[in-house]
């Protein structure tokens, strides 16, 4: 309490800049992460909860969705309602069980522009886009092996909807005319993971389970950009085709905001962060990391840089969601609540909250215990009467 | 040089916080460098691991082995230990050898200690001190490859006499690991002794025991000491350290598979 005063107050006499306070009270506030006294989710699922995304328009709707053999989709309002202390956040939405897909889902997306569309896809082959409002799908990609990750790309200038799974292949699929655009050729085995670079609009990454992590310029068809390795290029006898950014498969990636770091983890059960101007891996030592293997892949979160100076990491680790400090590696808390092992956790893009789904089909919220009001006046007056008190009445 | 060996002890005691052994026996320092040049924290805890190994108990001249992870266990910060571990590797003060002991493991041991038990196989002829002024001063990695021999002007014969003293072991084709000659007792010792301790803290009721009941305990067949394997147990994750009143409390992680 006293070293946030001290903060308000130089901020308040201009000895810092405006910026430093919120940030660094919210790096803070990560540590004191807990489950959540004030808000939980309603229980939906009737399976593992493995994957969900909060939308960043107002990080008010939370999609998730399940493995169950309907897969099963929903959608949670976050929002506080006026006047409660404590609150459940109600399901908004649900997909019906005839409509939508018929195996697990493996990744939900929201339309990064607005809440009117997400996307899905699943181990039943498919990649479907929905309209929210009607809860239907109005656009189904199909492939011919099950499709473990897909990513829908932030960019203005294309709608583009990376989708790779058991083929070795990544297809980018149009939502605007309903296509299959392109086809990305360069891993040997299933693709695990793909994102899209936030800060440019043409590159993507993969990583897949021939423990590679490719980069891809989406309008040069040739063939990758580049690789990553592991050892920075330490290893030298080593034959070049040998070259991998982990020793096992590659699982999950997640780009900081500004898409300066990657961050990749893998089932050698090591985490590592590359700068992506110099491809290099920066060798911060997380330890080591038992990722919890509910389905193929790891979904984890990395705080925005408008929360906090030092950014973190949430990754699902067993039955708990271990937090780290990103650019020193040190493990800052671990948040235990599930009674089963954690699929999926998502930061919340604005506030200090995080949320989490795992195989006991809970649905769990962390945020940092509330603000004890406490009037000072009256509970040091009252000690110090309690002291000097006796047993005597005053009327005596 | 009393005041030298008390700076150094005073360094060690700063970034250890436990567990230090009451009868850590005298650690050599090297008189011959400048006074300002007290080791980085890394640094002060291998010659402390180094303290703990049991040279007599090996080959004559056999070099002190430590694994890289055992540091994490003193030096609390992996990222530093790394960082610093790479520095010291770059000024030739240590180098790094698989052993094969895990896929991810990495042995370290001091330079001279290395050149020391090279010599004592190779014998002091001409090629050994060209292996070691041209081959060990010009490649700092793991592995050589046979483009990087030949770019150091050993002939094919040379590098024959090399492999067949065991000093390089093959890796590929074309390429060889550094080896240390005369490894196959230390692997042995330490592969032992890591799954003694380990189905010793697996058998108890609630897979957890204190430190000091493991290093109070008398164990038969564990040649390189329990000390030595407590850290190496701590530093790769296998059991977690948990402070208690009784002391630290080594308890095994869910995921820990004992070999």
């Amino acid at each position: 309490m006293a070293d946030v005063l001290r903060l308000l107050a130089a901020r308040e006499h201009g000895l810092d800049p405006p910026w430093v306070l919120p940030r660094l009270y919210g790096g803070r506030m990560f540590a004191q992460l807990e489950l959540s006294r004030v808000k939980d989710c309603a229980r939906l699922h009737h399976r593992t909860v493995t994957a969900l995304d909060v939308e960043c328009q107002a990080g008010r709707y939370l999609l998730s969705g399940s493995g169950d053999k309907d897969g099963a989709i929903g959608i949670h309002d976050l929002i506080r309602p006026v006047g409660a202390t404590t609150f459940t956040c109600p399901v908004v939405a649900t997909s019906r069980n005839n409509e939508g897909h018929t195996h697990g889902i493996s990744t939900v997306q929201w339309y990064p522009h607005d809440t009117g569309m997400f996307t899905s896809s699943s181990l039943d082959k498919s990649l479907s886009v929905w309209d929210t409002n009607q809860l239907c799908v109005v656009e189904q990609f199909k492939f011919t092996e099950a499709v473990y990750t897909h990513s829908m790309a932030a960019s203005g200038s294309h709608c583009l909807t990376a989708a790779g799974g058991g083929e070795c292949k990544i297809t980018l699929c149009d939502i605007n005319s309903g296509s299959q655009t392109h086809i990305l050729r360069g891993h040997r085995k299933p693709v695990m993971a793909l994102k899209w670079c936030p800060s440019r609009d043409y590159l993507l990454t993969s990583g897949s389970q021939d423990n590679k992590i490719l980069f891809w310029d989406i309008r040069k068809g040739a063939g990758p950009l580049c690789d990553l390795d592991q050892h920075n290029g330490g290893d030298v006898a080593h034959s070049v085709s040998a070259l991998s950014a982990h020793n096992g498969h590659v699982v999950g990636l997640c780009y900081t905001s500004d898409g300066l770091f990657l961050l990749s983890v893998a089932t050698d059960n090591h985490l590592r962060l590359w700068n992506t101007f110099t491809l290099k891996n920066s060798l911060i030592n997380y330890g080591r990391v038992p990722i919890s293997l509910v389905q193929q892949t790891c979904q984890l979160s990395i705080t925005s840089s408008l929360c906090s100076l030092t950014p973190t990491l949430a990754v699902p680790t067993g039955n708990d969601v271990s937090l780290f400090e990103l650019f020193t590696g040190k493990k800052v808390a671990i948040l235990r609540g599930h009674y089963g092992k954690v699929a999926s956790c998502i930061l919340h893009p604005f506030e200090q909250e995080l949320y989490s789904g795992g195989s006991d089909r809970n649905i769990l919220c962390w945020t940092t215990p509330p603000w004890t009001t406490c009037d000072s006046q009256t509970q040091g007056a009252s000690r110090i009467a309690a002291v000097y008190s006796d047993t005597w009445s005053d009327e005596d | 040089m009393k005041r030298r060996s008390s700076l150094l002890t005073g360094s060690v005691a700063s970034s250890v916080s436990w567990p230090i052994s009451t009868k850590v026996r005298k650690v050599e320092i090297d008189h011959d460098s400048e006074p300002g040049d007290l080791p980085c924290d890394t640094e002060a805890g291998l010659l402390y691991l180094k303290a703990l190994f049991p040279v007599e108990k090996f080959d004559r001249h056999f070099p002190a082995i430590f694994m890289k992870h055992q540091v994490y266990s003193i030096v609390h910060d992996k990222t530093t230990v790394d960082r610093e571990m790479i520095a010291l590797r770059d000024s030739r003060k240590v180098r790094f050898f698989k052993l094969g002991v895990a896929t991810d493991e990495v042995g370290v041991v001091f330079t001279d200690d290395y050149i020391a038990r090279v010599k004592h196989v190779m014998g002091d002829t001409p090629l050994y001190r060209k292996f070691v002024g041209t081959v060990l001063a010009g490649c700092t990695d793991v592995s050589i490859s046979r483009e990087h021999l030949i770019a150091l002007h050993l002939s094919q014969e040379e590098i024959a006499v090399i492999v067949n003293h065991g000093v390089l072991v093959m890796r590929d084709v074309g390429s060889w690991w550094f080896a240390i000659p005369g490894i196959s007792a230390f692997v042995r010792s330490f592969t032992k002794g890591r799954s003694l301790l380990l189905q010793a803290i697996k058998r108890s009721k609630f897979r957890e025991a204190l430190q000091k009941n493991l290093m109070g305990r008398h164990w038969g067949g564990c040649r390189l000491g329990i000390e030595y394997h407590i850290h190496d147990i701590i530093g790769a994750d296998m059991v977690q350290c948990i402070d208690t009143t009784s002391g630290p409390l080594l308890k095994l992680s869910e995921d820990a598979r004992a070999n």
